[in-house]
């Protein structure tokens, strides 16, 4: 999990939710369309391999592994089919809703696709964390007392 | 069960994580509830005007043929899928002339009458994440899909209203 904490990742996560609020409202410049994109490619491996991390999963390279092929999966489905964008953009406006929130909407861009270096930059950069090429070596955390 | 420090900090650090994943495609500032479409281009410059300016999706079409009179419509969609394809149907009976006429199925035209309906499809363009929208503009008859007169089409962004 710590991974999270390390300044590359906090910036990315700090320039996707800037970007999603802030600049993509203020700007509607097709840059930050395509920030939030690369942003989101390096964040959602390292999310998912801290949630598998939080789990008990082990394995360094097994959960950033698992990370980046979802999200590689997830990302290419959402940005190619207008279903899987429409049934997303369903489940996030729910989440809006709960808040009291009209949702916004996410659109299929195949253009987008060209975020999905960033994935694999999340996975080599996780990979060449100290501590990241053993076992579960990549928490860094100390044991509990 | 004690936690670390780190340990704590990543837990933390995973939870805001995820917050900023979900809440990615936030609404559009000022959206549903005062958005403003601006059509610049093939319609005539500051003559189309499209607005939403409440929750129930009712707003207007000003000028968009060169009437003093504002149009009132209907949104039969949600307003959560604004930046979606969309046809958006003229409830009110349009007031204006058109030039041309409204062409029939004997193949000639006729003036356009209050009963007819002026309809607007809308299709999002996913530019800058998906504001960026572009209007098909036509008037037809009540139920009819051949007494139809394309208008230009006209692009646009959602932005919030003034």
């Amino acid at each position: 999990m710590d991974l999270l904490l390390r300044p590359l990742a906090l910036a990315a996560v700090a320039t996707l939710a800037l970007n999603d609020h802030v600049l993509k409202p203020w700007l509607h410049h097709p840059l930050t369309g395509k920030l939030s994109d690369v942003a989101g490619c390096f964040v959602l491996p390292l999310f998912i391999a801290a949630v598998l991390d939080a789990l008990g999963v082990r394995s360094a390279r097994a959960r950033l592994g698992v990370g980046a092929g979802v999200t590689l999966v997830f990302f290419t489905a959402l940005k190619s089919s207008p279903r899987v964008a429409a049934g997303v953009s369903e489940v996030l406006a729910a989440g809006w809703r709960l808040l009291g929130e009209h949702g916004g909407s996410i659109l299929a861009d195949p253009t987008d696709l060209i975020a999905l270096p960033a994935i694999a930059a999340a996975w080599v950069w996780g990979l060449a964390q100290p501590g990241a090429s053993g076992g579960a070596a990549v928490t860094g955390g100390a044991p509990c007392a | 069960m004690r936690v670390s420090s780190t340990r704590a900090a990543g837990l933390l650090a995973t939870a805001v994580t995820g917050l900023v994943l979900v809440a990615t495609s936030p609404p559009p500032r000022g959206a549903v509830d005062s958005v403003t479409m601006r059509l610049d281009g093939g319609c005539g410059a500051g003559t189309s005007v499209v607005s939403f300016t409440d929750d129930s999706c009712r707003g207007s079409v000003s000028n968009v043929f060169g009437s003093a009179t504002p149009w009132t419509i209907t949104r039969r969609a949600s307003c959560d899928a604004l930046i979606r394809d969309e046809t958006f149907e003229f409830a009110e009976p349009v007031s204006a002339q058109r030039d041309g006429g409204l062409p029939t199925a004997d193949g000639g035209t006729r003036r356009v009458q209050p009963t007819d309906e002026l309809r607007v499809t809308c299709r999002a363009t996913p530019d800058d994440g998906g504001h960026a929208v572009e209007c098909t503009w036509r008037i037809c008859s009540p139920g009819s899909t051949v007494a139809c007169v394309t208008e230009p089409r006209c692009s646009g962004r959602l932005e919030p209203a003034p």
